[in-house]
């Protein structure tokens, strides 16, 4: 059993009395044992050119096509009907509307590894979905980010929690705490009142500490007197911090390298495609989970979506490294026979303008597209796809789903209620 | 429930020499002093002797600012109305709920805030001060005041606590000889209170050598014990004096021992540079004299983050440090000017080529328009001079720009395009030039930004008369002050401190050395010297000030003999570097936001990360000297070291961490006891290193 409370205050956490708020959620979150990876697609997502809007074409193709003179079409941000055919449109898995959705929606032809997922029901589609207007900086990196995190809006600055970290605050953890960041940074979302994430940067091999003992007898002298040097106190709060940090990461290190050995995932690389760093996060949590960690809440990013200009460039092979590595991800859980309790949601920092700009990008917008994948989740589209046409003061879509929506489910998928975390009760869109 | 806190002041009046064992015998005095209720702590404090040891323990309710108890009432079920209905959970204080600082009489604060309830002593300043209390927010590895007291806090005497430190740290979990080496430390009577987080911001009572060390780490990347000695010898004003007048030092030296920057390009006009301009950044710092000059540099390479990933030119990266540089210490319109113009940015944030002449059907792009704002010059809210948010009658913090502001400074800032000839063999340093094109700006227009209406002359002039609506607003001081605050002294600066400086920001708005008088202002308030210890070293200033301060040699000569090239994982500079592996690889910010934000630079940890720290330590005291690009002379600086355990460890703890704390320097010595070789001494510094002490300046 890991020891969380070195999470907490590191050396100071001894006289903690767990609050009594959090004994109740304890004793939920004890009673399953569902997980969730969450993974972000950093800068803001084109959900436009990520699932397009069929339904909407003419007006889709005519607010894409920048009027910069003179017009390359090449650069051109529509993706074209006759590329959308030949990738196919079969969108939905529900055989009584799929030949009505087959004419309103696509994914991106980039995606094709996803689109199969979907085909099988193991993916929803939310589209439509955003930071509401309540919250003014919402076309901000940071806002966007932020907010998705703390469940919230109007935070950014005072919260200092997330949504999964509050979610699994009192959760028993297993050989590793509750939250468990693969990104090397500890993300707001993972945090909670009383514990934070264990934050590791893939692989799972780097996580050790060498102290460079010139011999076996100074190698565990070493050891010791930096044991000792680390369980010292004094009153520099930073310091604390510091030895806080330390005193976890020297306790987790004989955890983290229990389970790198155990389960090496050798067989997790596709040779369908080339990895990205994406992949390489999942692979670690592939052989966390495989390997039964105890945590419940994972954390991956993809970067790169902030396409202010010559979107084409870069957004199609994003959109291909993502649906190939959260399709690839689920397809080895699945092998392994670990995919039953395991929902995958991606989220993104905003949606994209729906008029390109003269340098063939698009700026910040408002609604986005998100997915929810695995075992247990009911795939098909939920949310609305907004009007290209009637837009708001800010030229942008009209957000149709809360944010928090989303994330209010998947809090209830971790045997948390979502209702005091962010805020109000949504009611369910339904793909859990 | 009330809330009880015992305040046993100890043993006042600690005279150089005491030994625990009189201290002992001193009777405690007691102190009481309220913390009111639906507060976040008290200002008013108590008043503590000098050199007092206080000894703080508590227990209570306090209320958490995040909403986790539902409803006060039954509402629909959308469920709360609004957030004020949502309930906060109460709930019993655990230790660090609280914290304190010692302040001067004055006010300003004296010592770092520290935990209540780690059942540690902590030693007063030398002067006479007081104890403020706060109501912690330190949960899950972020500061603020999220909590609040929900019944007055009250602070009173305890019969439970004895007189006798060392019983009281038996109880408290604090190992006895730890606990007495700390009350018998020498060092605590010379106000160096360790133990406490303490320091007086008397500079009589601080040793010279570490007032002079504290400054050349703040402001600079810490020195050699000879750079030491000789500020010491001239005084720090002296040498800030000097530092604030860069081009008067002569820097020929270690400009000459950097490498040289790209010149060459390859068949296909790629430049030849490898990694080498992010390694002569980190060679500079290193070499440089003119510290101060550099300190500012990193802080303007982090404030403008741009990454190379995107501009993908070694050369515009050099220019862009070049400009930084020349402004680092000057006035900050002309930096942002200029800034704004440099190829580096306009292809960072895609103001490149950027076309606003037809906003309506052709809009211009955003991404320069919107950062410049937020993140470069004022923020995303109204601030008051000393930092906190400007609040409407109903509480809620106004905005300081709007949509609108966003797309009109786009416009007013497109028509430049950076211009790059490729000549095979030519200089990458001079073939590329900015022009201006009024076709793809406009001709002259009234604009109104910000709430100010000004004339856009249609020309290159365009840049200046926007970013001049921008750098007067009353929000730039108190941003820019703040963030530089942040930078060199802590996270939390006071709303007294934020003031002040701002008042000297506005003031010099258009001095040619505002930026230098910024600096001399932080320099010289009470608080800089009180900040000892808050503020967390990045990577560049952990591994840099590491070689800096104990005889580390940075050459620019690759050396591929041990592997040990420019770039790869043995090296500071490059992908896979130590510092990438830090996550703060020089001009490779992951996004706009830098590395980390303004006053968290707590982001820049982690569990990994902070083994990553500790083995690269590792690694670089595992290079030879003889042989490697990157490492430590221990040879050399052993020569100049006492022989003898005690002698060797005070010497490195003097040079590393102003002495350390008494437990730090027995443990060293407890190392040293197995031999004082040359591996027992380089294990010693890797022990050093790798403390907490060492993690913060």
């Amino acid at each position: 059993m890991f020891d969380r409370r070195r999470f907490l205050c590191g050396a100071t956490a001894s006289a903690f009395v767990a609050p009594a708020f959090l004994t109740s959620i304890a004793a939920e979150a004890a009673s399953t044992d569902t997980i969730v990876v969450i993974v972000g697609q950093l800068g803001g997502n084109d959900g436009l050119n990520t699932v397009i809007p069929l339904g909407q074409y003419g007006a889709y193709a005519g607010l894409r096509t920048p009027t910069a003179a003179p017009p390359d079409p090449t650069l051109a941000l529509n993706i074209t009907e006759a590329t959308i055919a030949a990738a196919g449109t079969a969108f939905d898995p529900n055989p009584a509307t799929a030949a009505a959705a087959a004419t309103q929606y696509a994914f991106n032809p980039a995606m094709t590894a996803l689109r199969q997922v979907y085909a099988a029901g193991h993916l929803a589609v939310i589209a439509g979905i955003g930071t509401p207007p309540a919250e003014p900086n919402r076309f901000s990196h940071e806002v966007g980010q932020f907010d998705w995190g703390s469940g919230t809006i109007n935070k950014l600055g005072t919260g200092q929690t997330g949504w999964a970290g509050l979610a699994l605050d009192g959760a028993p953890g297993g050989i590793l705490p509750p939250a468990v960041s693969l990104t090397g940074q500890n993300p707001i979302t993972l945090r909670g009142l009383v514990q934070s994430p264990l934050v590791i940067s893939a692989p799972l091999e780097s996580f050790v500490l060498r102290n460079g003992g010139t011999t076996t007898a100074d190698t565990q002298t070493r050891a010791n007197v930096f044991g000792q040097i680390q369980g010292e106190r004094n009153g520099f709060s930073t310091t604390a911090f510091a030895r806080a940090l330390s005193s976890s990461a020297t306790g987790a290190i004989a955890q983290v390298q229990g389970i790198a050995a155990s389960n090496l995932a050798a067989d997790y690389i596709s040779t369908a495609y080339k990895p990205s760093f994406l992949d390489t996060q999942l692979q670690q949590i592939a052989r966390l989970i495989v390997g039964k960690s105890g945590a419940r809440a994972f954390y991956a990013v993809h970067g790169g979506y902030d396409t202010h200009r010559s979107q084409n460039a870069s957004h199609p092979a994003l959109l291909g490294q993502f649906s190939n590595a959260l399709a690839n991800f689920y397809a080895y859980l699945k092998a392994k026979n670990v995919s039953s309790n395991v929902v995958i949601m991606t989220f993104s920092d905003f949606g994209r303008r729906v008029q390109a700009n003269s340098t063939y990008g698009t700026d910040h917008g408002s609604t986005e597209v998100t997915f929810v994948m695995g075992d247990p989740v009911k795939g098909g589209f939920y949310g609305q796809y907004p009007s290209l046409t009637t837009l708001d003061a800010t030229k942008n879509m009209v957000v149709q789903v809360d944010f928090r929506n989303q994330l209010s489910d998947i809090i209830t998928y971790l045997g948390a209620d979502p209702k005091p975390i962010v805020g109000q009760a949504y009611p369910k869109l339904g793909f859990l | 429930m009330r809330f009880t806190l015992n305040v046993v002041v100890v043993a006042a009046a600690l005279a150089l020499g005491t030994s625990s064992r009189a201290l002992a015998q001193e009777k405690p005095t007691y102190a009481t002093v309220v913390v009111a209720a639906q507060s976040t702590g008290t200002d008013a404090g108590i008043a503590i002797p000098p050199n007092a040891q206080v000894r703080i323990t508590g227990g209570g309710t306090i209320r958490s600012d995040v909403p986790l108890g539902g409803c006060d009432a039954t509402v629909g079920p959308r469920g709360c109305a609004n957030d004020a209905m949502q309930k906060r959970p109460e709930f019993t204080a655990p230790a660090g709920a609280l914290i304190a600082t010692f302040v001067d009489l004055r006010g300003a604060a004296l010592s770092p805030a520290f935990f209540v309830g780690e059942g540690g002593l902590a030693i007063a300043p030398a002067v006479p001060s007081r104890l403020l209390l706060r109501v912690n927010g330190y949960f899950g590895g972020s500061a603020s005041g999220a909590f609040v007291a929900t019944t007055a806090l009250t602070l009173a005497p305890s019969a439970t606590i004895a007189a006798n430190p060392s019983s009281i740290t038996q109880r408290t979990g604090i190992a006895t000889s730890a606990g007495t080496r700390a009350v018998a430390s020498a060092r605590n009577a010379l106000g160096r209170s360790f133990a406490g987080g303490a320091r007086t911001d008397s500079s009589a009572a601080v040793p010279p050598r570490y007032t002079a060390q504290f400054m050349l780490r703040r402001l600079g990347f810490g020195a050699p014990a000879a750079t030491i000695d000789d500020v010491v010898k001239r005084g720090t004003a002296a040498w800030l004096a000097e530092q604030l007048t860069p081009s008067a030092i002569d820097d020929t030296a270690a400009i000459a021992s950097l490498q040289p920057k790209p010149n060459l390009t390859d068949a296909n006009n790629q430049i030849i540079d490898s990694d080498g301009f992010e390694r002569r950044l980190i060679e500079r710092q290193f070499a440089t004299k003119r510290q101060v000059q550099e300190k500012l540099v990193l802080h303007w390479l982090e404030h403008f983050a741009v990454g190379n990933a995107k501009v993908n030119d070694a050369a515009l990266m050099s220019h862009y440090e070049e400009t930084l540089r020349a402004d680092a210490l000057g006035n900050f319109k002309q930096l942002v000017v200029d800034v704004a113009k440099e190829p580096a940015m306009l292809y960072w944030l895609d103001n490149d080529g950027n076309n606003g002449a037809n906003p309506k059907t052709n809009p211009p792009n955003e991404n320069f328009s919107r950062e410049l704002m937020q993140l470069y010059v004022l923020g995303t809210t109204q601030l008051n001079m000393d930092g906190s948010p400007v609040l409407n009658a109903n509480g809620v913090a106004l905005e300081n720009y709007v949509q609108t502001d966003v797309t009109t400074a786009a416009v007013a800032l497109s028509g430049f395009k950076t211009i790059i000839t490729y000549t095979p063999g030519q200089d990458p340093n001079t073939r590329f030039s900015v022009a201006f094109s009024a076709a793809r700006h406009g001709v002259a227009a009234q604009r109104t930004l910000l709430g100010v209406t000004y004339t856009d002359p249609g020309t290159d002039q365009c840049l200046n008369a926007a970013l001049d609506v921008l750098v007067r607003n009353p929000s730039t001081a108190p941003f820019e002050a703040k963030e530089l605050l942040q930078r060199l002294v802590a996270p939390n600066p006071s709303p007294r401190y934020i003031a002040a400086i701002a008042a000297v920001w506005a003031k010099t708005v258009d001095a040619p050395d505002q930026i230098a008088q910024v600096v001399r202002a932080i320099a010289n308030d009470p608080e800089f010297n009180g900040s000892y210890g808050a503020n967390l070293k990045e990577p560049e200033e952990l591994l840099v000030t590491a070689l800096r301060e104990a005889g580390g040699k940075l050459l620019s000569t690759p050396n591929t003999a041990n592997g040990t090239t420019l770039g790869g994982a043995a090296s500071l500079a490059g992908g896979g570097g130590m510092l990438a592996q830090e996550s703060q690889e020089p001009y490779n910010s992951p996004s706009v936001f830098s590395f980390y934000r303004p006053g968290q630079k707590e982001s820049l940890l982690s569990q990994q990360l902070m083994l990553t720290r500790f083995n690269h330590m590792t690694t670089l005291l595992a290079n030879n000297p003889a042989t490697a690009n990157t490492s430590f002379d221990t040879v050399t600086l052993a020569a100049s070291m006492p022989k003898t355990v005690a002698g060797i460890s005070q010497y490195l703890l003097d040079a590393l961490v102003d002495g350390g704390t008494p437990a730090l320097a027995a443990s060293v010595q407890t190392y040293l006891a197995n031999g004082t070789d040359d591996a027992h001494i380089r294990g010693a510094i890797w022990l050093i290193l790798s403390s907490p002490e060492y993690e913060v300046a």
